[in-house]
């Protein structure tokens, strides 16, 4: 026996006897009454003012109802608000409440309750508070009130099933403790005594709950894991019930019989800011975008970055998207001639200068490096923190960076890229193209006119190269044996309604 | 003693007081927008504006220093600026588990590693060449590795022990014994490599000195030599490499925290950097300062009572 094997057996036996001293079962996974769920975040406040989209949702969910409920696929259904109707111009909802709802510490919820968690989260400053900048909401009866928007916003029940409607107890609101103690009407309740701020988040199922069929497990916990390994190790183990991975670990919970979800919620790509060319005067000519997306081979960073996991793509809207257009994929396929010769046309013969913030992996940054280089661009990689990454890019010195931008809706799309306040249109950006398509939504903000302005603006987004993408980034979710759950639309995770026990 | 003891306390206080000054303005020079931090992506600038006065984040740098110290001094810390809990609980609360985890260790390491380093010593041969290469090993071996290496035979293939996580005495305290188990185990095989090795220099070079011949000489037997004399001769120098390598582990043991997703100190630290909740990486500071300004006393004093000499 060599020496590691000696060293290998004597840990084995060290870790049998220490089994055996205790007489207990290691705390391997939880009863499938109980759901323990690895998240990569946890909240930063319960007010739910404070709350975000994403990783944090099924936390928010779990102890708050929204008044309008959304369904995997992205559909609505009634949650605190039985009924809901837009006006014709999408400026004011009215919105007709359920009666009979109980807040866990007794309080009752009606008209004057959700105005008030309205007003409260326009007024929170939260990370999600412009979404319903400038909107007054009024109490109508009881059980009715109105939200009147200032501006038109045909997806404001998207808004109403995520951040904005997240309803605390009239009791908790406004006070200090609702920062750390949430306190709402949702399916279960949260429990301080087992809980811990950035360790873990623990909920018992609310018996009282208005709405049985959303309560699957008396117990939801969950589990605070930054570290993918960590992650990857609970679910293989059975502590934890389902999680996010990523393409390095995915591989080894697929061997291991894990289910995988896979969605492609996020594009990755090249975001060219400075449009007029203020910084980088090179990027002002439309050729020269171009002629960089020609030279970006996408397969070869796909292998590179994801293990070749993901979609390749040219455009920013999602597949699932009504602007979504089959061609426009194919719109710059890697063409380094074709790329030489837009630059030629584009005044920047020979290439040009680039600098921009290094993206967080360096492996992207001396791919994508080495492809620009072909075509005569040298990036200069500004070293930034991780963390700082991303105000890096809002600082607005930046003439283009790498981002992972979420693939919304098409009003949130819109709203994220093309208009001039849009939240990545950071050098506020505008063309006729643009404001005839938003002057037209103002206009007519019914679906249909929606979906085919949406279009129009993908279409622009593309051919004006205002964003390069490369791939759809692969969302890898993980669960067990002995938990089921279910994509949600335009969301890094499934939403905690998803779950179910499979029974095993 | 009492002499002895006012002075590492005073050079302690203004210890405390250098570290955390440099770490407040390190902080301040280091980080990014801490209000978008919060706020995130979609955040208008008038949002981030209002968050930055709300923190304070507009006054001068010495003006927001001042009021930090003038509060600190009191034992209050604030409130984080990411979770809005009290920093004092917060690091309460995490403090059992790296303290149980880095003491926990550090006791089987002294252990172990007085064990191996006297009898590589005393016995020499194949031992000694054994501790010298288990030595090497810990050293170039990251205890991270070693880390990956007990999860996967330990939880995943073996299904013995638990993977991640940390279950608190009261509540359960097998299980609480066993969530510690894997990563004690980590942290205690890197310890105890170069730690048996100093220890064996030690004890050898005490087992050299004359006073060891006549002790020998007058037939004392050599267990008693071993135990009551050359060990506590050689004490000392292996207390010293303990205390380096424990306050080593409380910066290390973030790395095995966030294997096995304990929320200890150490992941504390790192996420709160990261952030720039300079509330929450100043309250760390200073336990940990505070920490390590205790263990030096105590080995200080363990060192004075084997060695009345190094008192003066």
């Amino acid at each position: 026996m060599n020496l590691s094997k000696r060293i290998g057996a004597g840990l084995v036996a060290m870790a049998l006897v220490g089994s055996a001293l205790t007489g207990a079962t290691p705390a391997l996974a939880a009863n499938k009454t109980d759901l323990v769920l690895g998240s990569v975040l946890d909240v930063k406040s319960w007010d739910p003012s404070q709350a975000d989209i994403g990783h944090m949702a099924p936390l928010y969910q779990a102890v708050y109802d929204n008044l309008i409920l959304r369904t995997p696929d992205g559909k609505y259904k009634p949650n605190l608000a039985t009924s809901w109707k837009l006006n014709a111009d999408n400026t004011e909802m009215t919105l007709k409440l359920r009666t009979g709802v109980k807040f866990t510490d007794g309080a009752s919820f009606d008209a004057t309750v959700a105005k008030a968690n309205l007003d409260n989260f326009i007024k929170g400053n939260g990370p999600q508070a412009g979404t319903l900048a400038g909107a007054t909401v009024a109490v109508v009866d009881s059980t009715t009130i109105t939200i009147k928007l200032v501006d038109p916003n045909p997806e404001l029940a998207y808004y109403l099933s995520t951040t904005d409607s997240y309803m605390a107890s009239p009791k908790a609101l406004g006070t200090a403790g609702l920062k750390t103690t949430p306190v709402g009407s949702g399916p279960y309740i949260f429990d301080a005594a087992a809980s811990s701020a950035g360790a873990q988040e623990v909920f018992t199922a609310n018996p009282n709950y208005w709405d049985k069929s959303k309560i699957k497990f008396k117990k939801v916990t969950f589990k605070v894991m930054a570290d993918v390994t960590a992650r990857l190790n609970g679910l293989l183990s059975g502590q934890i019930d389902a999680t996010i991975l990523d393409t390095k670990t995915s591989p080894t919970a697929k061997s291991r019989k894990m289910t995988q979800y896979l969605s492609n919620v996020d594009w990755q790509g090249l975001l060219i800011f400075d449009r007029a060319g203020k910084i980088n005067p090179a990027l002002k000519n439309v050729k020269v975008r171009q002629a960089i997306a020609h030279a970006i081979n996408r397969p070869a960073l796909l292998k590179a970055l994801q293990n070749g996991q993901g979609e390749l793509t040219n455009q920013v809207f999602a597949k699932s998207s009504p602007a979504y257009d089959t061609a426009l994929d194919k719109r710059y396929p890697f063409d380094i001639k074709k790329a030489k010769q837009l630059l030629t046309e584009g005044n920047a013969t020979g290439g040009f200068d680039l600098t921009m913030p290094a993206w967080p992996d360096p492996t992207m940054n001396a791919v994508l490096g080495d492809q620009l280089k072909a075509v005569g661009i040298n990036v200069t990689w500004v070293q930034t923190p991780a963390a700082d990454y991303r105000n890096a890019l809002k600082t607005g010195k930046y003439a283009a960076g790498l981002f992972q931008l979420f693939q919304g809706t098409p009003w949130v799309a819109i709203n994220q890229m093309a208009t001039p306040n849009g939240s990545w249109n950071i050098l506020k950006s505008t063309d006729p193209v643009i404001d005839k398509a938003l002057a037209s939504l103002k206009n007519d903000a019914s679906e249909k006119n929606l979906n085919a302005q949406a279009k129009v603006i993908n279409r622009f987004l593309t051919e004006s190269a205002w964003y390069i993408p490369f791939f759809r980034v692969p969302q890898l979710y993980f669960t067990g044996t002995r938990v089921k759950t279910v994509n949600q639309a335009q969301n890094a995770i499934p939403y905690l309604y998803s779950y179910a026990p499979t029974g095993k | 003693m009492i002499a002895f003891i006012a002075r590492r306390f005073g050079s302690g206080a203004l210890l405390l007081l250098i570290i955390s000054t440099i770490a407040y303005f390190l902080m301040f020079f280091s980080a990014s927008n801490v209000a978008m931090n919060i706020l995130g992506e979609d955040a208008t600038s008038e949002a981030i504006l209002a968050k930055q006065q709300e923190l304070g984040l507009n006054l001068p740098i010495f003006e927001r220093y001042w009021a930090w110290l003038t509060h600190a001094v009191t034992g209050d810390f604030g409130i984080s600026w990411f979770t809005n809990e009290e920093i004092v609980e917060t690091i309460l609360g995490r403090l059992p588990i790296t303290m149980t985890l880095v003491i926990g260790a550090i006791l089987i390491a002294a252990v172990l590693a007085t064990i191996l380093g006297m009898t590589a010593a005393v016995k020499g041969g194949g031992i000694d060449r054994l501790v010298q290469f288990l030595a090497i090993a810990g050293f170039a071996v990251p205890n991270f590795v070693v880390a990956i290496f007990l999860v996967t035979l330990f939880a995943i293939n073996l299904a013995l022990l638990p993977a991640t996580g940390w279950v608190p005495i009261e509540e359960d305290p097998a299980q609480w014994f066993l969530s510690l188990v894997l990563p004690t185990s980590a942290l205690v095989l890197a310890t105890v490599a170069s730690a048996a090795q100093q220890i064996r220099s030690a004890i050898k070079a005490v087992l050299e000195k004359d006073w060891v011949r006549t002790l020998t000489s007058r037939g004392i037997p050599r267990r008693e030599i071993l135990f009551k004399h050359v060990l506590r001769s050689a004490a000392p120098a292996g207390l010293t490499v303990l205390s380096l390598q424990f306050v080593g582990m409380l910066g290390g043991a973030v790395i095995i925290e966030s294997i096995f997703a304990l929320p200890g100190l150490g992941s504390l630290a790192v996420e709160s950097t990261s952030k720039g909740d300079t509330p929450v990486v100043m309250g760390v500071v200073v336990f940990t300062v505070v920490i390590v300004i205790l263990v030096n006393l105590v080995v200080d004093l363990i060192n004075g009572w084997l060695n009345p000499k190094v008192r003066v």
